[in-house]
């Protein structure tokens, strides 16, 4: 007898996916405010790998279901079961993001169906983030039926997404010093958001039990996740704003912003996986 | 639709586990399987005074628990695929025709009822015996009950068979969630062991067995 769950698919769903929709939202707003074509055929190309993300996360979700073969009926759930809600906005937003990047392969993919086509898929990616953020509202699950859940993982989401859409933006030629300072605050400012919010949250778990046991018996290491996740945003947002300087030279900068988001996914990580051990219910 | 649940007399139960051997025999459960389990709750202490005499407020009792078809499923309300649902009989079962083994179920019953069989890969959980039921017999757990501490049916059946101890019964007692957490069809009453415990000292006795 097993509960189903796996923490750690879940875990790095949770991280990708989002982080993955937020790099998309940026290339998407990149390629319709792009001042010439060339600039927007660069940006359609790299579009593959904030895909590529998000689908590797959705992926890795799909690995801890017993039995996938009967996924065709998860849309039955849709409106009642918030994981149906989440399953069906990751299927428009993969969906949509995946086939824009195939059909912006043709040669003079126009403008009028490319600029249209990104606001939705953005909307979508917003759903996602959105759905995946309420997925785990469970009202008998105390610990996980809290503001500090989706809020968490918005503010993560945006802190890593912001980093992965600057690689995203070096990979595909695309400087422009204005945006890139603005990406790096909002990634500052997401992770100083996201810290206090966890320990917001680490104050809260103490109001939180059931009949048998406390919240914060169930990561009596919550601080340490909190630190590690400071420790890894603040080296993650380092490297990020150290890629700005002009006098590094493109490879140097990709390999800068590599890093950064290596540091910033695992952050994230940090932080998802002790969500998952959060679990109790209203119980024993 | 006619609910149905089960009456459980707490002050009749000796723990014996009789229902939960009945239940993994008649569903073929290997081991570490259960659709039914029983809770031992216990607490206080023995005091030694000073002038040598002992007395003590110790207390011990157990539940025997499967699933409460409760009338708030949390379990159908965050089931995906709708593969658990509540059937004609009132009974609340997975379909494995439609489960995807996700685990949601698993996470959101106070109860620990559903758990992901590894064999099937899929959700499993007490269906009430819905065979049973529907031939008009009793779950083989309250056929086994040497104490008859067990019983189950409609509303009606059992107000008939219990009166007042069923219209004194209560739906929660420790360390079972609260009521209106999803309102469960389990109707208890209460020992006088279970009346002590509210004074908050107790504790379950078996979360190994349980597997918590």
């Amino acid at each position: 007898m097993s509960s189903g769950f796996d923490p750690v698919s879940l875990a790095v769903f949770t991280t990708l996916a989002p982080a993955g929709a937020v790099a998309f939202l940026v290339l998407a707003l990149a390629r319709l405010a792009a001042p010439d074509h060339a600039d927007a055929v660069r940006i359609d190309r790299v579009i593959a790998l904030p895909f590529a993300t998000a689908l590797l996360g959705f992926i890795a979700s799909a690995t801890h279901l017993g039995t996938p073969a009967n996924a065709l009926h998860v849309f039955s759930g849709v409106g009642t079961s918030p994981l149906s809600n989440e399953v069906l906005a990751a299927v428009i937003f993969l969906f949509l993001v995946g086939a824009y990047w195939m059909c912006a392969f043709k040669i003079n993919f126009p403008d009028g169906i490319a600029d249209p086509w990104l606001v939705v898929a953005s909307l979508a990616a917003v759903a996602f983030i959105a759905c995946t953020s309420l997925a785990y509202a469970a009202r008998t699950v105390p610990t996980w039926d809290t503001v500090f859940t989706p809020v968490n993982l918005i503010l993560a989401a945006l802190m890593a997404g912001t980093l992965l859409a600057l690689l995203f933006l070096a990979v595909a030629r695309i400087e422009r010093p204005l945006l890139n300072r603005a990406l790096m605050t909002l990634s500052l400012v997401a992770l100083v958001f996201g810290l206090g919010s966890l320990l917001l949250q680490q104050a809260d778990l103490a109001t939180i039990g059931n009949n048998e046991t406390t919240a914060l018996s169930l990561v009596p290491h919550y601080p340490l996740v909190i630190a590690a996740f400071a420790l890894l945003g603040v080296g993650a947002e380092g490297l990020g704003i150290f890629s700005l300087r002009r006098s590094l030279a493109r490879r140097g900068r990709i390999v800068v912003r590599v890093a950064a988001s290596l540091l910033a996914v695992a952050a994230v990580l940090a932080v998802r996986t002790a969500f998952y051990n959060l679990h109790m219910t209203v119980g024993f | 639709m006619t609910l149905r649940g089960f009456f459980f007399d707490n002050s009749r139960c000796t723990g014996c586990r009789t229902c939960v051997m009945a239940c993994k025999d008649y569903h073929n459960h290997g081991e570490g399987q259960a659709f039914r389990r029983v809770l031992d709750y216990e607490g206080g202490s023995c005091l030694l005074h000073d002038d040598g005499t002992v007395t003590q407020d110790a207390f011990a009792y157990h539940i025997s628990l499967a699933c409460n078809h409760c009338t708030n499923a949390v379990c159908t309300q965050v089931c995906p695929t709708k593969a658990m649902h509540r059937d004609e009989l009132g009974l609340v079962w997975p379909d494995i025709d439609r489960c995807i083994g996700c685990g949601y179920c698993t996470m959101a019953c106070p109860y620990h009822a559903p758990a992901i069989d590894q064999e099937l890969k899929r959700s499993s959980k007490c269906d009430g015996c819905r065979e049973r039921v529907g031939a008009g017999k009793a779950p083989i757990c309250v056929e086994a009950c040497p104490l008859r501490a067990l019983d189950f049916g409609s509303t009606a059946e059992l107000v008939d068979r219990h009166g007042d101890a069923y219209h004194n019964a209560v739906r929660s007692i420790l360390p079972l969630p609260e009521e209106n957490a999803t309102a469960p069809n389990l109707f208890i009453a209460p020992s006088p062991a279970a009346l002590r415990a509210e004074q908050g000292d107790g504790a379950l006795a078996n979360r190994k067995e349980l597997g918590l």
